[in-house]
């Protein structure tokens, strides 16, 4: 992603991020919130604020299941250019499985569509590797995984 | 004209089909909250916008119909944060409500890309808020 592109993004994350929250969007507060993630001149900053912030909106604007279709169809920069950085990120959040656990179960016992049980099936897979996972995924046993 | 006018000029295959390209599991369910904004991702999708933009319009369908925003709405009443289902029948109610009068506000004016999207579903909840006492 260029510079510019991942400024926009971290822009547009952190104005969903404060529509979920409540934040106030000025312009004042944009440059000392970034600040956070590092030196503004880096581009390493902007990548770091991108993921957090991403991860932000993600778990403020989401409903459990549309979290698992976020990672298996991503459609965002972010969401496509750094999806494992996101993940990673967003199971550093303490509540974090226990969404992820409750949209799966949605996916698979009330699938809306014919997809929500294959990206169910695949996210489960994929996150079945993660050490903190597997106890609460447990839990979950869908059927076709037993 | 009324929608059962709509409803006999669509294709036969597609009249039970709203979620399109024979993506229903069942062509016979009952709209639940889960579907109506499943319905409204779509259209999100269709009009250029992305996840993102689906996040954002669900925090302004809730501010727009409830007054408060999501993070607020979940501390508050107890629910479980992105479980619709757990959060108090009344709420749920206005919150689909909401993303339907969101959706339909799209589809008339034609909103294409991010800003228009999130506008017309600020535009489209204004109405809806209406119906509700608080």
């Amino acid at each position: 992603m260029k510079m510019q592109e991942l400024k926009d993004e971290v822009r547009s994350s952190w104005e969903t991020l404060n529509l979920t929250d409540g934040t106030p969007s000025a312009e004042c507060l944009f440059k000392p919130a970034i600040r956070k993630f590092g030196d503004l001149r880096r581009k390493s900053t902007w990548i770091k604020a991108a993921i957090a912030l991403e991860v932000g909106w993600i778990l403020g604007g989401l409903e459990n299941r549309d979290i698992i279709h976020y990672f298996c169809d991503p459609d965002t920069p972010v969401g496509r250019e750094y999806n494992q950085e996101v993940l990673d990120e967003l199971l550093t959040h303490k509540d974090a499985l226990e969404r992820i656990k409750s949209g799966l179960e949605h996916l698979y016992e009330e699938p809306i569509e014919a997809e929500d049980t294959v990206y169910a099936l695949t996210f489960l897979k994929r996150i079945s590797g993660y050490q903190d996972a597997t106890e609460v995924l447990q839990a979950i046993a869908l059927p076709s995984v037993a | 004209m009324g929608w059962l006018d709509r409803w006999k000029e669509q294709p036969k295959d597609t009249q039970l089909d709203l979620l399109g390209e024979d993506q229903a599991l069942v062509q016979q369910q009952r709209l639940t909250g889960a579907i109506s904004n499943k319905l409204l991702a779509k259209e999100v999708k269709q009009r250029g916008g992305t996840k993102k933009t689906h996040a954002a319009i669900n925090a302004i369908v809730t501010q727009e119909m409830l007054g408060c925003d999501t993070e607020q709405l979940y501390e508050t009443t107890g629910g479980r944060p992105g479980h619709r289902d757990t959060l108090p029948l009344e709420a749920q109610e206005a919150l689909q409500v909401g993303d339907v009068a969101a959706r339909h506000e799209m589809v008339s004016s034609d909103a294409q890309g991010d800003l228009q999207l999130k506008a017309a579903a600020r535009r489209g909840c204004k109405p809806a808020r209406k119906l509700f006492p608080w």
